[in-house]
């Protein structure tokens, strides 16, 4: 009863304050603002990706007669299709390629990132709702609360509170219902409407709408955690401070500090402590690992590669003394083990990239324990599709595609060009067998296990800041 | 002077407008050690590179025989030096490639190609001195700022204090421009203090510095026109944060979406398919159909065009060059498409100051679009020196030598 008194006078409060209604329609409008644009990119981008692998395909199957390995190398494009939260956070989307050649011999990276061809204003304009959910809310939850326990301690409102029967804890706990609960419905709604969305768009992107949903649904566990965090602590400040303004003031320092500066901050440092090895480094070292990968043709593992790739081709044992007897294509055979010799260092490459990338992340994990937006923006990009994981999960699968297609490519010119050596040429209906790239996206729960521990910061967070409140509360109040 | 001396007691004696000027300091001291390190790591980076480039080189001609062979194979390091204040505004380098290693193919399916840097990073953006200016320095300034006047008022002193001054307005002026002052010299001094010894000389930390003032003046300005209105502390602080939003966020935001709607740009990958598809489909054409267009820019070469063997290299470069010319008109509308996107946020970021001093500082700094724009020409120039390098001793079928080979054109960086 007594809560329910509390919250009703706090709403009040709320609805006379011009500031918190005027930052809250603001607020309204740049998710709207954000959502039409995140729509707008992401939709365009989506035709973009669906007319490419159109056109690819189209190309593909109408080569014609053609020497396979002439159409190994021409070979295809992996497009990635547009994560269906894109529109909610569009994470490294930008900065990542967007399209990965298959070309034989060589396991190309992604190409072609959009935020090469962007103007480039302030790198704070990476406008989304994701962006003004981490950087705008919190000045929205400030707001409504650095007045709520100073502001009417100096009006002696407070002492009235507590005399007329109210405990500190109910005090707070009606205070952190109402702040929290108006952030969580402004949350709700942006949540629900770019899902909403993200489902009636959804297409051949490979993702389904239940799994749609529960991205949704995990989304607005963890922004309602950053909320649970930033009201906490803004309730706290306000307890602790004798004025008002000291504690606006010293909120605003901890939002430019811990919102604005310490991602940043954090991102550079990790950058330095483990940096990303350079293009050419990169080059360098994977063709350096190829040549020192390769056994020599006579060796018994050269063989034994040989014997694997011409059962594979075949669908059967070879026998002992058959090796040499084949009538088949010995330049494609050559080619198909190379290629399977290859995989692994090109493999091992990019699982040390991706592993850097990790480390480095793992670092800024250690650095959220001063910002909880580190362990948010983390969670966010995870559970909208768009963070280096997912990027991680399609280059693997484009990786199985080239294999699978260079493979398809070059068994067809070993068992079918005996003696024709390069002069080899496939029919023009063999190009409809090659198999085509049917990307499936992972689900949601791959990306509840990879950032477990962001999720587990995120919760240390939040359940820090609101027994240090109820503490405070309890103990330290002064009326 | 007097006045002067009381106001810096004052400040000396305001913990927390120490406090946001000590973050300052501390923010500025950071981002210039930070960037200094990545600029160090980048010039390492280069140093080993071109060390390596130089040695490939020395043993070209013992590794092959072949013109075609020696085209193929070798790799040739193009570079962008960091310039020396490149530190403080680290730009583009962070979404744009400022190293390339191309082979003498096709240069449509090189120029593309992504670094191998932390996405992650280059969304969140690096903690640079243009961030700590332009970004955090304005929000600092704010929290300085923004009760000079409306805490007195709240005291009851405003009245006393404004009738006691020697001119209307003084006391305030002074205040903020002490404070103002000493924001402006937080950031300042260890721009000079990192910017000198790196190598950056006075004539680019003094626009810099003139730029980091401009800035700060301009929301002092904001400040005082908030002041105006006579808001109490609370009010004020939130107008002048919400001012920030607008100008360092929600603008620079519409004037990118506004500049990406107006001017499109062709698809990079339909560049990267069609230059693929007519080096490709030259493999199954008579040799004639790639050697007519070939000849028709290198005219030089008319009579060297027969091709008896199924594969010769001579034939396999013109084709390489015939891919490039084929999606000339595309990559031509995509550099200027990015020129013209570059343009438009150059005069709309007039409305942004956050925007327009970053953008000044990376034009200090050599790290904005028109250096990666830059950068890009040149790899082409060289890559068209490398060209005309090899077709005479491709198409003359010369013998591969040591005085040949050091014939061969080096990419030379840009003074940093």
């Amino acid at each position: 009863m007594m809560i329910g008194a509390i919250i009703g006078k706090e709403l009040t409060e709320i609805r006379r304050d011009g500031r918190a209604l005027g930052l809250l329609g603001i607020v309204g409008l740049l998710l709207v603002l954000g959502l039409t644009t995140g729509l707008a990119t992401e939709n365009a981008r989506e035709r973009e990706v669906l007319q490419a692998q159109a056109d690819d395909s189209a190309v593909f199957l109408e080569q014609g007669e053609k020497n396979p390995h002439s159409a190994a190398h021409f070979s295809r494009m992996a497009h990635k299709p547009v994560a269906p939260l894109a529109s909610f956070d569009p994470g490294v989307s930008s900065y990542m390629g967007q399209v990965i050649w298959l070309e034989a011999h060589s396991r190309n990276p992604a190409m072609f990132r959009a935020a090469e061809d962007a103007p480039e204003l302030s790198r704070l304009e990476n406008f989304s709702i994701a962006g003004v959910l981490t950087l705008i809310l919190p000045l929205l939850v400030v707001l409504m609360g650095y007045g709520s326990i100073a502001g009417e301690r100096e009006r002696g409102t407070l002492r009235q509170l507590v005399g007329s029967g109210a405990s500190p804890i109910h005090l707070l706990l009606g205070k952190f219902i109402v702040i929290a609960g108006v952030a969580f419905a402004v949350l709700a709604a942006a949540v629900a409407i770019s899902t909403s969305f993200s489902l009636l768009s959804l297409s051949e992107s490979g993702f389904s709408g239940g799994d749609l949903v529960l991205r949704g649904l995990s989304l607005l566990f963890v922004y309602g955690l950053y909320i649970v965090c930033l009201t906490a602590v803004t309730l706290l400040v306000s307890m602790l401070v004798a004025e008002a303004r000291t504690a606006l003031l010293l909120l605003l320092g901890i939002w430019v500090v811990t919102v604005v500066g310490l991602p940043r901050l954090s991102a550079s440092i990790a950058e330095q402590v483990y940096p990303s090895p350079d293009s050419a480094t990169f080059w360098e070292d994977t063709r350096a690992s190829l040549q020192a990968n390769r056994p020599p043709s006579e060796s018994e593992d050269y063989v034994a590669v040989e014997r694997e790739v011409i059962e594979r081709a075949l669908g059967r044992e070879l026998r002992v003394d058959e090796l040499d007897d084949l009538e088949i294509n010995r330049g494609a055979l050559r080619l198909e083990v190379s290629e399977v010799i290859d995989q692994e260092a090109f493999n091992a490459a990019y699982a040390e990239l991706f592993a850097n990338y990790e480390k480095q992340k793992n670092l800024r994990r250690m650095l959220s324990v001063l910002s909880p937006t580190i362990a948010l923006q983390h969670l966010s990009r995870a559970y909208s599709g768009t963070d280096i994981g997912a990027h991680e999960h399609f280059s693997l699968e484009a990786e199985r595609q080239r294999n699978d297609i260079v493979r398809a490519m070059n068994e067809d010119m070993m068992l079918n060009g005996a003696g024709e050596s390069f002069g080899y040429l496939s029919p023009p209906e063999f190009w409809e067998t090659v198999p085509e790239f049917d990307y499936r996206p992972p689900s949601v729960a791959a990306a509840w296990s990879e950032s477990a521990r962001d999720l587990t910061i995120l919760l240390f967070w939040g359940l820090a800041a609101i027994a240090a409140m109820f503490w405070f509360g309890a103990n330290r109040t002064r009326v | 002077m007097s006045g002067l001396i009381r106001e810096i007691r004052f400040l000396a004696s305001d913990r927390a407008a120490l406090l946001w000027l000590g973050i300052a300091l501390l923010v500025a001291c950071v981002s210039v050690i930070l960037g200094l390190r990545e600029i160090a790591a980048q010039r390492a980076v280069l140093n080993d590179l071109i060390e390596i480039d130089y040695a490939e080189r020395e043993v070209l001609d013992t590794l092959y025989q072949d013109w075609g062979d020696v085209a193929y194979y070798t790799f040739h390091l193009t570079w962008d030096s960091p310039s020396d204040f490149a530190f403080a505004a680290l730009g583009q380098r962070d979404t744009s490639p400022w190293k390339h290693q191309i082979r003498a193919l096709a240069l449509e399916g090189q120029i593309y190609e992504t670094d191998a840097e932390n996405p992650d990073f280059a969304l969140i953006g690096r903690f640079d001195f243009a961030f700590a200016a332009n970004l955090l320095a304005p929000l600092l300034l704010i929290l300085l700022l923004h009760d000079l006047r409306s805490a007195e008022r709240t005291a009851g002193r405003y009245e006393l204090l404004s009738a006691t001054a020697a001119s209307q307005g003084s006391p305030w002026f002074a205040r903020a421009a002490l404070r103002t002052g000493a924001l402006a010299l937080c950031l300042i001094a260890p721009l000079w203090a990192g910017g000198l010894p790196g190598g950056a000389g006075a004539s680019t930390l003094i626009p810099a510095s003139l730029v980091v003032i401009l800035h700060i003046a301009f929301w002092w300005g904001v400040c005082v026109l908030v002041d105006r209105y006579g808001w109490t502390s609370p009010v004020n602080l939130t107008a002048l944060v919400g001012a920030w939003l607008a100008l360092a966020v929600i603008v620079p935001a519409a004037i990118k979406v506004s500049i990406e709607a107006a001017v499109p740009l062709p698809d990079g990958g339909e560049i990267l398919l069609t230059q693929r598809e007519a080096v490709n489909d030259a493999w199954d054409l008579p040799k004639a159909a790639t050697m007519e267009p070939f000849i028709e820019r290198h005219p030089a070469w008319a009579d060297y065009t027969e091709v008896s063997q199924p594969f010769e290299w001579k034939w396999y470069y013109a084709f390489q060059q015939v891919g490039d010319q084929t999606v000339e008109p595309l990559s031509q509308a995509y550099r200027d498409g990015r020129i013209r996107r570059d343009r438009l946020a150059g005069s709309l970021a007039w409305l942004s100051p956050p925007a327009l001093a970053e953008r000044a500082m990376q034009a200090l700094a050599d790290t904005n679009v028109a250096a990666t724009l830059t950068y890009e020409q040149r790899v082409r120039a060289f890559h068209k020196a490398l060209r005309e390098y090899y077709y005479p001793r491709l198409f003359r079928g010369e013998p591969v030598s040591t005085v040949s080979i050091e014939q061969r054109p080096q990419f030379q960086g840009k003074e940093s």
